[in-house]
């Protein structure tokens, strides 16, 4: 047999160097002329205007319902009403309401975000490239405390996991954008649900 | 030091070797593949439609682990790619083993593409999945990775041949110390 070759230990030393050239620049987040736009560009998150319907999914006690957001995006300033079905949960459809704001930090375009719904809970996170995070509690009658949430923002889908430590609770949130045409059709049930409320 | 077929243990440490590098690689790239590949699974596991069939705690810890777990089999393939070009992987020649032909030859480049082929099929089946999206081939890549693990198993016979060995006509040399003369 031939002398033992140097190649694959050459090959492996290569392969570590090149993955953590990639690991420890930053590659992944985003490049320096992505980061030098976006410092000029604040307005460059994702774009999260639109209508997006889903379902929520508790992944351990199996139970679940509709989700939906109508996001609103003007300037720096976000707002957002919607709809969560907890009726599996005994206190039916639930309404909510958002608001956050861009700004633009180091290089990095944030959206800070508030959200409550009277008679679930409230929360904050926010928005750095595609990545979302955050925490809120959801208060009586359901009082299931303290919950953290991620979740990932693409062109058409948003789909994220929440977790509730207290109780062990956790699952997945799965939410698509609607078309334009559903999104008219919204807009007018989002008008009607403004007018009636007035 | 004698060059003789071994046997399923200290390959099953080479193997080892590999699966830890491979799972270095893909912390090191879970921010850039690793990140690409998940993403891909979105599509690939129709997550978000109405119709997926991606329900229950599996996804939730794979959405967790996932820019780890959806770049991993792409690492790993990486970290084996040395047995197809070298005649061995980083756990084989660290443990001073080599892929040989069946008779101990040195194995031809083809027989070797072959071997790494097979071995590796749920490796490449399973980043060809998330690239077309399509969940029947993760399917095939998950079948298929049983198989060849199953596979792995024959090495334990008398031949140390596995499965992906008898397939491409190959075999699994290395040094090993003479044993001492029998006393007089």
């Amino acid at each position: 047999m031939s002398k033992r070759s140097k190649w694959p230990a050459i090959y492996v030393i290569g392969l570590l160097a090149v993955a953590s050239a990639l690991a420890f620049s930053g590659v992944g987040e985003r490049t320096e002329v992505e980061r030098d736009a976006w410092t000029a560009r604040p307005d460059t998150l994702p774009d999260l205007a639109g209508i997006w319907i889903g379902t929520w999914e508790d992944t351990i006690v199996q139970v679940g319902g509709d989700l939906s957001w109508n996001i609103t995006v003007e300037g720096s300033d976000m707002s957002a009403v919607g709809t969560i079905d907890l009726s599996a949960l005994g206190i039916g459809i639930q309404q909510g309401t958002a608001e956050g704001t861009i700004s633009d930090s180091r290089g990095r375009t944030t959206l800070d975000f508030t959200f409550t719904a009277s008679g679930v809970g409230d929360g904050s996170g926010s928005i750095v490239g595609s990545s979302v995070s955050g925490d809120g509690t959801v208060a009586p009658p359901l009082d299931f405390g303290h919950f953290t949430f991620q979740a990932t923002v693409g062109d058409t889908s948003i789909w994220g996991t929440f977790n509730f430590p207290p109780t062990r609770g956790a699952g997945t949130t799965r939410l698509t954008r609607q078309s334009a045409v559903e999104a008219e059709t919204w807009g007018g049930v989002k008008a009607r649900y403004r007018d009636e409320s007035e | 030091m004698t060059i003789v077929r071994r046997g399923f243990s200290i390959r099953l440490a080479a193997g080892a070797i590999d699966v830890f590098l491979g799972a270095v690689v893909a912390l090191l790239l879970s921010e850039t593949t690793g990140r690409w590949f998940a993403e891909r699974s979105i599509v690939m596991l129709r997550i978000g439609s109405p119709d997926t069939f991606w329900h229950g705690p599996v996804p939730m810890i794979l959405g967790i682990l996932g820019h780890f777990a959806h770049g991993a089999p792409f690492a790993l393939l990486l970290v084996l790619l040395p047995e197809a070009l070298f005649g061995a992987g980083p756990g084989k020649w660290l443990l001073g083993l080599h892929v040989t032909s069946g008779d101990g030859a040195p194995a031809a480049a083809p027989q070797r593409w072959l071997r790494w082929s097979i071995k590796c099929v749920g490796l490449w089946c399973m980043p060809l999945a998330l690239i077309l999206g399509s969940s029947a081939v993760a399917a095939v890549a998950l079948a298929a990775t049983a198989v060849t693990l199953a596979g792995f198993l024959v090495a334990i016979g008398p031949r140390s041949l596995a499965l992906h060995d008898r397939l491409a006509d190959t075999a699994v040399f290395g040094a090993r110390r003479a044993a001492p003369p029998a006393a007089p």
